[in-house]
């Protein structure tokens, strides 16, 4: 015995786990001794738990085995040892067999227990009964609801709820007694000299329980929060009725106004966590600029708190508003600077990053100026986060490029670890690649950088940039010496990266240079690493290929275009996956579609953008079941999934024999939905632009269960002149939720020609059975079906391209322009801006697609298929009273009539 | 924004020690599905949120799409784990409830080793504050009220002898009873 108790003191001291097979021994022998030691029963039991919480577990027959040797411990009548004899057969009940056994010594507890255990046992209860037993406890049930004493009354209404998954038609039973409890106020008998406080919690599990039991009737639960709205004295039941109230005002708009008084009240409350919920729901639902402002005060109040907490729930809430909407929370921008060097990190990144949002051109260099000051105070981590935004915020704002920069290099020169000097010079490659105004001082700056890098990664990947980017610029001579220093003084790796990117100066027309790189090269020939020899043999004979003009040099050192790196992806995954027979043929590289380098920029900025807004924002729809968060990135899915289709449909388009003499399709629009979804027939549309015709491609699905429907075709017919119908391709047959496609081959006109399409099905439908799909008929009756009509836009045959130099390519190099001026009748700026952008098919230049004003500029640059540029100034103003002003400019490379028809589809 | 209309509000609660072992951990409603079924996961997911946490003293966290409470207490961290969408003022309380009920019970030294010489009252103590998810008390001092002493071993003294005839009776009848015990194994 005494090595026993030595034992056990040891185990506290160093925190060690009591062996398994020597508690379950133990608890056989001592749970069945008579008469029960209560004192050493209770510490076993806790040791026992012990192990069951730190993650141990016992076979099911030793489970059980145990379970059985516990319930022994029924005929002592200490009640502190039933109480976590209660608590072990609930943790054990879920692992063990023949649990039932023991309810009748609990019912027993139940019925005449003490006090201190008849909750356990009833909550125990619950664990332990299954869908053949529930029915027998009604009664019992029913009493503990309406139990005076709240311990019992709650364990009771939780008991409850956890059987409704057993059984919930029985637990509807006492519907009456626990629509009772919500608003008996029940208070915490006082013994002795103990004091304890009300809580009136059973008011929260009484209205929990009666939301499960009555949520399938709205109505009713309309009614649960008339009654209960004004009368719940606990904060916890409060915040519980918050939430029904949202579930209600979600699917029903309308009703906002009528609830919006008690949502005040719980504005108001002195209890914080329910003005938190109540924001949380104000700010969440379409409610007038006053109702918002109501709850943004209360959050304004929340954020000046003391308790990290609530900090921390009030910005957490800013910072998703700012996702959606900025403009709305910026006059809270004073306390969000406060919040900047909070203690706590989270604070301090929602803050951040919320004021990141807000942020306009003015008060970010402010901003900029704010955090330089604590920088160096972080740690890596958050460091990173704030480069991350700075990033962001560099390419939606590329005039302010001057402050980034100069922020980006500073902090470069501070010290830090891999990942954050990582980050600054990702971000400083982006600007390099988005903001071509910041390119020669952010290479100056990597190029000092790499004189003392101690990440070989890193330099290699710089040494890389500075390759491709160093030649383009006005003084390719200083890279160079830099460059060559790398060669002289770094590691194999870095120094093979050199070569690579020194000779990629020789690529610029410059004989000087051409010749000085020739002979660095040459001397590096003899370096002590092969791989470095390798490279500048290689490098030396390409440019001496290029010296006689050999095509296949020019065109692996110049590439003109480079391939969708997505598209190839998917192409050659679905080549590989059709096997042996399929490699008789070899891959076709002429399916993947080309891109420029001016496309490709665009393409890479339109994905990070979409990413980064993303990374900021936390999932919140993760429901608490759902599975393991889906890290993919859904917008930027969907706007490849887009690509994909598109692709799919060219594909489909260039199976087919009557378009081979059309040549390559010039543009394909995004698919246009012509109907709505309940219709009968469901039709989407898609154009194809050719060089000399005009492809409609018309999707239908007949929804129809028993119709048969055959010859089905369109008839499209062009509002303008220009356009002549060549031929149709209809579909012979229908079925039954099948689905076909239609082309309709048009002529068009060598310049650029707008137009609607006045669309008409026809058809010739016959009744059929539904199962067999066989028709009933065999004459069957034509019919013609009109639908939406399709409108070519000027986006058809537009494609988005990005300019370094737009103001000097628009106001000098082109020549023909159009302008109009006209109104439009919506709430923001933004939301006209987001469809012309939609509309054009042109590409936002300088992040102008970011309105932060009531008023503003938009810049917008492409080029037709017919490879003409087209360059767009908008300004927008915006009123109260007249709604958004517009005035266009559009100016192109071509004709008049193009700029007017381009500035047509604006209007 | 998805609300939780249920009453299931907490996820787990987790005493966590200054090495990042676990003192106590409970893991309420975990599906099969949940990355946290697993102990081992469970395991993981525990040492990476005590790496986040010790010595940070943040009180509150978003950690792997879990809010996170957190209290560092001497030797020890109490976490209490909730879905994104919960109320971080409520679960705030929560926590401090129940670390005034420990400190009742622990007479006001929360620290490894009170805990583990008293894992009986803490286990009661938590059982009366969540039962599985839901919480079932907020109030500190009726989980206080509500967690029963370690019983007194039973030292035979004369105040435990009862006279009253009832207790006597009692006496007559165990005496009795142990008799018959032995005859019947003779």
């Amino acid at each position: 015995m005494s090595t026993h108790t030595y034992k056990k003191f040891e185990d506290i001291e160093t925190g060690g786990l009591p062996d398994k097979m020597t508690v379950f021994q133990d608890c056989l022998s001592t749970f069945n001794a008579s008469p029960v030691d209560a004192k050493k029963s209770r510490s076993l039991i806790a040791k026992l738990l012990r192990l069951l919480y730190n993650g141990e577990t016992f076979p099911r027959q030793e489970a059980t085995t145990l379970f059985f040797s516990i319930s022994k411990l029924f005929q002592h009548k200490d009640s502190s040892l039933r109480q976590i004899v209660y608590l072990a057969i609930k943790e054990l009940a879920p692992i063990s067999d023949d649990i039932l056994m023991v309810t009748s010594s609990i019912m027993k507890d139940v019925q005449n227990g003490d006090v201190i255990y008849k909750p356990n046992a009833i909550r125990t209860l619950a664990r332990i009964l299954d869908g053949s037993t529930v029915h027998a406890t009604e009664r019992l049930m029913k009493t503990a609801i309406v139990d005076k004493h709240p311990s019992v009354s709650s364990a009771a209404l939780v008991a409850s709820y956890h059987l409704l998954d057993v059984s919930k038609d029985v637990v509807k039973r006492w519907t009456n007694e626990t629509q009772e409890a919500v608003l008996a106020v029940k208070s915490y008998p006082q013994t002795g000299d103990r004091y304890a406080n009300d809580s009136l919690i059973t008011q929260y599990h009484a209205l929990g329980l009666l939301y499960e039991l009555r949520n399938h009737d709205k109505v009713a639960l309309r009614k649960i929060i008339q009654q209960f709205s004004k009368n719940l004295r606990n904060p916890l039941a409060s915040t519980q009725l918050i939430r029904y109230v949202n579930e209600i005002l979600v699917n029903d708009h309308s009703l906002i106004s009528a609830f919006f008084p008690l949502l005040q009240d719980w504005l108001t409350d002195r209890h914080h966590n329910i003005n938190l919920e109540a924001i949380k729901v104000i700010v969440a639902l379409p409610v007038t600029d006053e109702q918002f402002n109501a709850a943004l005060q209360r959050l304004k109040f929340l954020i000046g708190s003391s308790k990290t907490v609530s900090r921390f729930a009030a910005v957490r809430i800013l910072n998703r508003i700012a996702l959606k909407s900025p403009e709305r929370v910026m006059s809270l921008n004073s306390e969000l600077e406060s919040l900047i060097t909070d203690p706590n990190r989270g604070i301090a990144t929602y803050a951040i990053t919320t004021l990141l949002k807000t942020g306009s051109s003015e008060n970010i260099e402010r901003l900029i100026k704010v955090i330089s000051k604590f920088i160096n105070d972080i740690s890596d981590e958050f460091k990173i986060i704030i480069i991350e935004a700075i990033k962001t915020l560099s390419l939606k704002f590329p005039t302010n490029y001057q402050s980034m920069l100069t922020f980006l290099i500073e902090v470069l020169n501070d010290e830090g670890g891999f990942e954050f000097k990582n980050a600054i010079v990702e971000a400083l490659f982006d600007m390099i690649h988005f903001v071509p105004q910041s390119r020669d001082l952010a290479l100056e700056n990597l190029c000092e950088f790499i004189e003392d890098c101690e990440f070989t990664e890193l330099s290699v990947r710089i040494l890389n940039v500075l390759g491709n980017e160093g030649p383009k610029t006005s003084n390719p001579t200083l890279y160079i010496r830099h460059i060559y220093n790398r060669v002289v003084l770094e590691n194999s790796i870095i120094r093979s990266a050199a070569v690579i990117a020194l000779s990629k100066f020789a690529l610029i027309n410059d004989v000087e240079v051409n010749k000085s790189i020739k002979i660095l090269l040459r001397r590096i020939v003899n370096d002590s690493d092969d791989e470095v020899r390798d490279r500048a043999i290689i490098s030396l004979k390409f440019l001496e290929g290029l010296d006689s003009n050999k095509e296949e040099v020019i065109q692996l050192t110049k590439p003109a275009y480079s391939y969708d790196l997505a598209n190839l992806e998917h192409k050659l995954t679905s080549y590989l996956s059709k096997g042996q027979d399929g490699f008789i043929t070899a891959f076709d590289i002429t399916m993947v579609p080309k891109i420029t380098e001016d496309e490709l920029r665009v393409i890479e900025l339109k994905q990070k953008t979409s990413k980064l807004d993303n990374a900021v924002k936390e999932p919140e729809h993760n429901n608490k079941h759902a599975k393991s968060a889906d890290v993919k990135n859904p917008h930027f899915e969907e706007s490849q999934n887009a690509d994909l289709l598109k692709q799919q449909y060219v594909q489909e388009l260039s199976a087919i024999a009557e378009f081979e003499s059309y040549g390559p399709v010039l543009h394909t629009s995004s698919v246009v939905e012509l109907t709505d979804k309940e219709t009968e027939f469901v039709i989407s549309a898609v154009k194809h632009v050719f060089k000399d015709h005009l492809v409609l491609q018309y999707n239908i699905e007949n929804t129809l269960d028993d119709v048969l429907l055959e010859l089905v075709s369109v008839i499209a017919q062009p509002e303008d002149e220009g356009f002549e119908e060549e031929f149709i391709l209809s579909v012979d047959s229908l079925t039954p939720h099948g689905q076909g496609t239609v082309y309709v081959s048009m002529s068009r006109p060598s310049y650029l020609q707008t137009t609607n399409f006045t669309n008409t099905l026809s058809y010739t439908s016959k009744e059929c059975d539904s199962k067999t799909l066989e028709a009933l008929d065999d004459q069957g009756f034509e019919d013609e079906y009109p639908f939406e009509p399709l409108s070519l836009t000027p986006g058809d045959f537009i494609i988005p391209s990005m300019v370094g130099n737009f103001d000097l390519i628009y106001d000098e190099e082109l020549q023909t322009e159009s302008t109009a001026t006209f109104q439009v009748e919506s709430e923001s700026i933004q939301e006209v801006v987001d469809q012309m952008v939609q509309q054009l098919n042109l590409f936002p230049i300088q992040g102008s697609m970011v309105v932060n004003d009531t008023t503003h500029l938009l810049k917008l640059f492409g080029k037709t298929i017919d490879a003409e540029r087209v360059a767009a100034v908008i300004k927008f103003v915006h009123s109260a009273r007249n709604g958004v002003t517009i005035k266009a400019t559009v100016k192109v490379d071509g004709e008049e009539s193009l700029a007017a028809t381009i500035l047509e589809g604006l209007v | 924004m998805s609300k939780n209309l249920s009453l299931h509000a907490i996820d787990a609660l987790l005493i966590i020690d200054n090495e990042g072992n676990r003192v106590f951990g409970k893991y309420y409603n975990v599906s099969e599905e949940s990355e946290l079924y697993q102990l081992t996961n469970q395991r993981t997911f525990e040492k990476s949120l005590f790496k986040k946490t010790h010595k940070q003293n943040a009180e509150i966290l978003i950690f792997e799409n879990r809010l996170v409470l957190y209290k560092e207490i001497l030797d020890i961290t109490i976490y209490i784990i909730s879905s994104l969408e919960e109320n971080e003022i409520t679960l705030s309380e929560i926590l401090g409830s129940f670390e005034d009920a420990l400190n009742s019970l622990l007479n006001f030294t929360i620290e490894k080793k009170t805990i583990l010489e008293n894992y009986d009252k803490v286990v009661i103590a938590i059982d009366e504050l969540i039962d599985d998810g839901i919480i079932l008390e907020s109030e500190s001092s009726i989980i206080k009220d509500r967690t029963s002493d370690t019983p007194v071993n039973e030292i035979p003294s004369l105040k435990n002898i009862d006279l009253s005839e009832k207790g006597l009776f009692n006496a007559f009848k165990f005496g009795a009873g142990k008799l018959a015990e032995r005859f019947g194994n003779m």
